[in-house]
Order: structure tokens, then C-alpha cells, then sequence
């Protein structure tokens, strides 16, 4: 009896990825396969982020144009390679704001205030999503890109640490005690 | 960046809509335009650039002129791995099969699963490649946790959660072994048998390119949204426009201004006035008034029996614009800011032009009043009228959703525009890791080289993953204690086993002894057996 191989492989996928980026650093004309596996990820982070579609599926265009004019930079540090993509988009998003003087957007779903609820350990009544609704848009910006990241775009502690650039028990505190910030907001 | 907005329950954008958006050579081209050119790159001035151009100088003066030279521009092909799936059955041997259906596309088509799901496909849905052929559509549903454990279905949400399933099915199209298109204008409809009501429960449909599972809209939820929104929006604009106006109305009020006395020369009610002597050759403006008094300024607080008392000398003076008055005795001095007043028949002739003046005013006054009365009362009645079209659609769904109870419809609707795999389900949170360090170990006590364990909670319909290729290391594992649960273990060799109903006995011990399965055994019904459930047919 044996396992179905298939199932167990994240090291060939990232052993794989490496492939495509070692082609693609020799010839941009690689670079598709990451494109096609990361476009609908980046977009997604991007539009969580903002309001307009088509500017986000522009920014979302001169990520990867960004990621491929310094893929001669990267290295690989055994973590997956959206890890970069994500940094660069987050400073890509930033810019835009900046350059179209936008505004930054939080999309979130009433599930998602259900479950932060949950978290403190208080009923979801009407009353308490909309106070926590307006504790969110009391948040401080640092705070707000843990709580996102965490419980609306349900990432795991480890792929938080790889998009800010700290490690996976760093981001496990910071995202604490954001929710701890938070919570003391919503019970005041 | 000073501010941020928040969007509750934003439409979600469909996967398959987003990699239509994908334009590998349009990011590819557009790399290309902003790549500087050779010249415009700093090495190129560097060492590595003359040496280059001095490595084509004399390939040139060495070179021979009469061979052509050869520039060589290799293409190469992007090939994409064929398996970028993530449904991969667990065993080897075993999987949930699919009930296959030969489809006329140029036919309005009913399949009815046994389950009671059904798929309606309208005639030209199937965007198929040959119209005379039919076309394969494949379906399955997982109604059970063995189900969607054997196939391999990933259960999780994020990265503390685990699906419960109300109800699950996965649907694929082919002709001439490729996938068929489904036309966006003529949509699937599944109307979805569940094995529980849906209340409570979300709607799903699994991007098998990210592994996350995308919130979907179904056929009621978005009635219900758009129904809602609509009237929202209706009833914002009309109190909007109402509340515009009745601000234009207030502003108007605020900017009437009313006629004062004093721009009639005319002493105000209640004002105190007095005749006094003046050089008129001071004061030539007041000489042509004849019989002028003064009323002193309502605003200046002042001893108002200073009439009574008796003056030496009364003086007029003029500061500006303002007149004043001094009066002086031996003890003190008074000096009163005064205005020249009119009397006689210059009195009632201003008096008439004020009075005029003045009923205009009240006039307008009075108009705008009303209307602004005439607005307020429009808003409440609309604003009744928009409550009650609330109430009576809250208490018509409220009477459905009863309705549907009682009648026990378990089923949900939603149109597909693409093939994969959709879900009914409600995210559970993860237990809680065990506090006690465990062994985990076979029955002659050997240790189990663990891959991944798969907890089973008899509770609920919901599966914990925890080991390789999960989100959860094994040093997260944990159960619900209270719950009836059973553990299958996969080691590294890829051998099964489990524990069937754990016994908190063993946990008291530190150790969990697994069960092997004999290969032979290995199959869903097993599975099923294994952790109490039984499919929805038997």
C-alpha cells in the first residue's frame, strides 16, 4: 500500500518553481509559467486592497514587469517565490495610492467579523459588527495589514513572516498583539 | 495615506475571470519597451563593455566577409506542467467514481443524479467543437467525510479553519478528450442536494490553481442581495434628493435678512430716548431731520435712571461714525453711544416703508417655513413607507425560509460558468493542540514514522489534516476531546492505519496505538465504516 505520490510534493513544486525562475533569469520568455501560477495571487492581494478593478489588474501587470526587470536579484531562499511577488506588490500598491492619491480600501465579509467575534469571545449580534466594523477603521495601518492578512485573507503565520520579511514567530506576535490592540478598541 | 475605507461583502470576482484578465505577452512586450537599450546600460561603459566592443572590433578585421553571418534567435517553447491540479486521491487503488453523462449540445439537457442533484443544460450552453457530437459531462458528489477524504478534496479554509459539508460536487465536460467550453450567456444550473439545511452555511467553489476555496454566488443569495440593494439605493436617492432640499431651504431661511429699525432710523421697542440741544452747525446730516432725538444703544449696559438725575452739561460728540453723548455734573460722568432717532411725520412716513419692508419679510419667512414643514412631513412618510416595504420583505423571507424548513428542502442552486468543484459548507475553527506530549505508536508498540494524520470528528462533518502536504504541522494535532473522533494515520512508507473512537484512556498514557489495515481492506466503504458514517444512498 502506498501513498498517491502526487499528494506529497511541495518540495518538487518549489524545486520545479526554481527551475522556471533559473530559465527565466536567463530569458525573460520564461518567465510565463510564474506568471500563469501567480497572476490570479497577486491580483487577488492587490484587489483586497483597493477599490477599482481595472486599476488593480494594472498594478497587477507592473508587478510582475517589476519582478521580472530585477529577477536577475533574486535569490532562492527555499521559500516560495510568490513570497517576493508579494513584497513587490505591496510596493507597488503603495505607489499607486500615492500616484492616483487614492485612498486604501479593506474589503471584508460578514463572515469574517463573525469569526473576529468569535475571537473575543462575543456574540455576533448586528450591534457587535457594526462596532467592530468601526473599531477596524480605527486601526493603525501596520496593525490592519496583520489582522488583513491573518483573518480575512486567512494566511498562515509562516507566508506572513515570508511578506514582511520577519520570521514566522515574529509575525505570530506582531499578529497577537494587533488582535489584542483590536479587541481592546472593541471592548472599550 | 491618511485614510481607508472598508467594503463589507464586496461582489467576489470569479477565478476564471480573473485568469481571462492573464496577458503573459502584453507584461512581456511591455518588459521589453522599458528594458534599456545596450548603449543606454552603465556596464555598458565599464570594463565588460569595452571589452566587448573590442571583441567585436577585431571578430570584425579577423572575421571572414564573404560568410554570411549566422544570428540565431531560439523561441523556446513555455511548457506548462500538465498536472497543476490539487485533487489527488489519497489511496492509490481507490477513489470516488463519477457518474458519466453523454450530453447533446445542441439539445436543452436534464441530468438527474442519484442523489436527487439536478444539472440543467440548456441547448448551446456547450460551447463543443463538433455540435453533431455529444458531449461527456462527469459528475460526483462528496456527501460524506470518507468521500471527500478518499478523493482528496482539500478541506481547508485559510489557515486555522477546516470545511464542514453540507453538500459537494465536482463536474467536468469533455469532448475528444478536451474540456468544453460553457457559454457565459447560457449558464449551467445545478440545483445541489444537501445532506443538511444550508442555513448557516456558505457557498464555495475550490481554485484548483491556489488551492483556496473562492466564496460563489448562488441563485437565491443573489436574488435576495440585489432585491435588497435595489430598494436600498431607491429609498437613498429619494432621502437624499428630500434632505437636499430642505438644506437649500434652511440656508434660504438663514440668508433672509431681517429689516432692522435702526436702518429706518426708528427707535426700537422698549429703547430709551431723548431730545437733547446740539450745534447745528456741527452736525449739518442731523440739521435737515428736523425735531432729531436719540435713542441710546440697546447693546451698552448703562444706569437707565441717568434722566433722572441732573447734569451740568450734555454734549454731543462724534467718534467715526458713532454719535455719543456726555453727560457731566460735579460727582461723576457718563458718556452713552446714541443713535439719531426720527420723529413726526418723517417718523411715520419710515414707519409705513419699515412696515412694508417688514411683511415681505415674514412673508418669504413664512413660505419657506411651510414648504420646509411640507418636505419634513414627505420625508417621514417615505421613510414609514420604505420601512414597512423592509419589514414585509424581511417577514416574506423569514416566512420562506420557515416555509423551507418545514418542507425540508435540503438542496441549494447556482448557475455554473465554469467546470470544478463547488461546496456547500461552513468553516470550523481547528482544535486546539493537545497539551500532552503524545507517542504515536502501532499495536506492538513500535513508533509510527509519521507522514500526515487525518482526524475525523464524529460530531461533525468535518476533517482536521495535520502532517506533510498539509497547513498544519503534527505538533498542531488536537481533537475535540467531548467529540466522538477517528484518527487514519499515513506513514512514510504509505502505510494506513487508525484508531477508531479514541479512547481518552490512552491519551491519559501519553501514547495513541494505531491499527494497521490490511491493503486488502483498503476502500471507501471501509473508510466509512471506519469513522460512522454511511453514504446518503443506503
Amino acid at each position: 500500500m502506498s501513498v498517491n505520490p502526487l499528494y506529497h510534493q511541495s518540495k518538487v513544486r518549489l524545486e520545479e518553481e526554481l527551475d522556471w525562475i533559473q530559465r527565466a533569469q536567463k530569458d525573460p520568455n520564461h518567465f510565463g509559467p510564474l506568471y500563469k501560477k501567480y497572476h490570479e495571487q497577486i491580483f487577488r492581494y492587490i484587489y483586497q486592497r483597493m477599490d477599482d478593478e481595472e486599476t488593480a489588474f494594472d498594478v497587477t501587470s507592473q508587478v510582475f514587469m517589476k519582478a521580472m526587470k530585477n529577477l536577475h536579484r533574486y535569490e532562492y531562499r527555499g521559500v516560495p517565490f510568490s513570497s517576493w511577488l508579494y513584497r513587490i506588490a505591496k510596493s507597488e500598491l503603495y505607489q499607486s495610492f500615492r500616484d492616483r492619491k487614492a485612498e486604501r480600501t479593506v474589503n471584508l465579509e460578514t463572515l469574517h467579523l463573525n469569526e473576529m467575534i468569535d475571537e473575543f469571545e462575543e456574540d455576533s449580534s448586528e450591534e457587535n459588527r457594526s462596532k467592530l466594523f468601526k473599531c477596524l477603521a480605527k486601526l493603525k495601518e501596520d496593525d490592519m495589514q496583520l489582522i488583513e492578512m491573518r483573518f480575512f485573507e486567512k494566511r498562515t503565520f509562516k507566508e506572513i513572516g515570508e511578506i514582511l520579511d520577519i520570521t514566522e514567530n515574529n509575525a505570530k506576535v506582531k499578529s497577537f498583539r494587533a488582535l489584542e490592540r483590536l479587541k481592546n478598541i472593541f471592548i472599550k | 495615506m491618511k485614510t481607508r475605507k472598508i467594503n463589507l461583502d464586496r461582489t467576489p470576482i470569479e477565478s476564471e475571470y480573473v485568469q481571462s484578465k492573464q496577458n503573459f505577452d502584453h507584461v512581456l512586450s511591455n518588459y521589453k519597451a522599458i528594458k534599456p537599450t545596450l548603449w543606454k546600460n552603465p556596464w555598458f561603459y565599464g570594463p565588460i563593455g569595452l571589452a566587448s566592443i573590442a571583441l567585436v572590433v577585431a571578430l570584425s578585421i579577423g572575421g571572414n566577409e564573404n560568410e554570411p553571418s549566422k544570428a540565431v534567435t531560439e523561441i523556446p517553447v513555455v511548457e506548462f506542467p500538465e498536472d497543476t491540479k490539487c485533487i489527488h486521491p489519497i489511496l492509490e487503488k481507490e477513489d470516488v467514481a463519477f457518474e458519466v453523462f453523454q450530453v447533446d449540445p445542441l439539445n436543452d439537457e436534464k441530468l438527474q443524479l442519484k442523489s436527487g442533484t439536478t444539472i440543467e443544460i440548456p441547448k448551446g450552453s456547450l460551447e463543443a467543437k463538433k455540435t453533431e457530437e455529444n458531449v461527456t459531462v462527469k459528475v460526483r458528489e462528496f456527501k460524506t467525510k470518507a468521500e471527500s477524504f478518499v478523493a482528496g478534496i482539500p478541506m481547508d479554509y485559510g489557515s486555522d479553519k477546516a470545511f464542514e459539508s453540507a453538500g459537494m460536487i465536482e463536474i467536468r465536460g469533455f469532448q475528444d478528450g478536451k474540456t468544453v467550453v460553457i457559454s457565459p450567456e447560457k449558464p449551467i444550473e445545478i440545483s445541489l442536494s444537501l445532506s443538511q439545511n444550508s442555513n448557516g452555511f456558505g457557498f464555495w467553489k475550490l481554485n484548483e490553481d491556489s488551492k483556496e476555496w473562492i466564496k460563489y454566488p448562488t441563485i437565491v443569495s443573489d436574488f435576495e442581495n440585489k432585491g435588497i440593494d435595489n430598494t436600498t439605493k431607491i429609498s437613498n436617492f429619494k432621502k437624499n434628493k428630500v434632505d437636499e432640499e430642505i438644506i437649500q431651504i434652511n440656508t434660504k431661511i438663514d440668508q433672509l435678512e431681517e429689516p432692522q429699525k435702526s436702518d429706518y432710523m426708528l427707535a426700537n421697542k422698549g429703547g430709551q430716548v431723548f431730545d437733547i440741544d446740539f450745534k447745528p452747525s456741527d452736525y449739518p446730516e442731523l440739521e435737515k431731520l428736523k425735531g432729531v432725538e436719540f435713542e441710546v444703544d440697546s447693546k451698552v449696559k448703562y444706569d437707565k435712571n441717568f434722566t433722572k438725575k441732573t447734569w451740568n452739561t450734555v454734549d454731543l460728540t462724534k467718534s467715526g461714525n458713532q454719535y455719543l453723548v456726555k453727560f457731566t455734573n460735579a460727582k461723576e460722568e457718563i458718556q452713552l453711544p446714541v443713535r439719531p432717532v426720527l420723529t413726526g411725520a418723517r417718523k411715520e412716513k419710515a414707519e409705513i416703508e419699515f412696515q412694508k419692508v417688514f411683511d415681505t419679510y415674514n412673508e418669504t419667512k413664512n413660505e419657506l417655513i411651510s414648504e420646509k414643514e411640507k418636505l419634513e412631513k414627505s420625508k417621514k412618510e417615505q421613510q414609514a413607507k420604505f420601512d414597512q416595504i423592509v419589514h414585509d420583505a424581511k417577514q416574506m423571507m423569514k416566512a420562506d425560509s420557515k416555509k423551507e424548513e418545514l418542507n425540508a428542502i435540503k438542496k441549494i442552486d447556482f448557475r455554473l460558468l465554469a467546470w470544478g468543484v463547488y461546496n456547500c459548507d461552513k468553516p470550523i475553527s481547528y482544535p486546539k493542540p493537545l497539551a500532552k506530549e503524545l507517542a504515536f505508536l502501532y499495536e506492538n508498540n513500535a513508533d509510527i514514522n509519521l507522514s500526515a494524520i487525518y482526524v475525523f470528528d464524529g460530531d461533525k462533518n468535518v476533517r482536521y489534516s495535520f502532517g506533510e502536504a498539509t497547513r498544519h504541522s503534527l505538533t498542531e494535532f488536537g481533537f475535540n476531546l467531548k467529540h466522538k473522533t477517528t484518527l487514519i494515520a499515513i506513514d512514510k512508507e504509505g502505510e494506513i492505519s487508525y484508531v477508531k473512537d479514541v479512547d481518552s484512556q490512552n491519551l491519559d498514557l501519553g501514547r495513541i496505538k494505531f491499527k494497521r489495515i490490511q491493503e486488502k481492506d483498503v476502500n471507501l466503504n471501509y473508510i466509512e465504516k471506519l469513522i460512522n458514517e454511511s453514504t446518503l444512498d443506503t
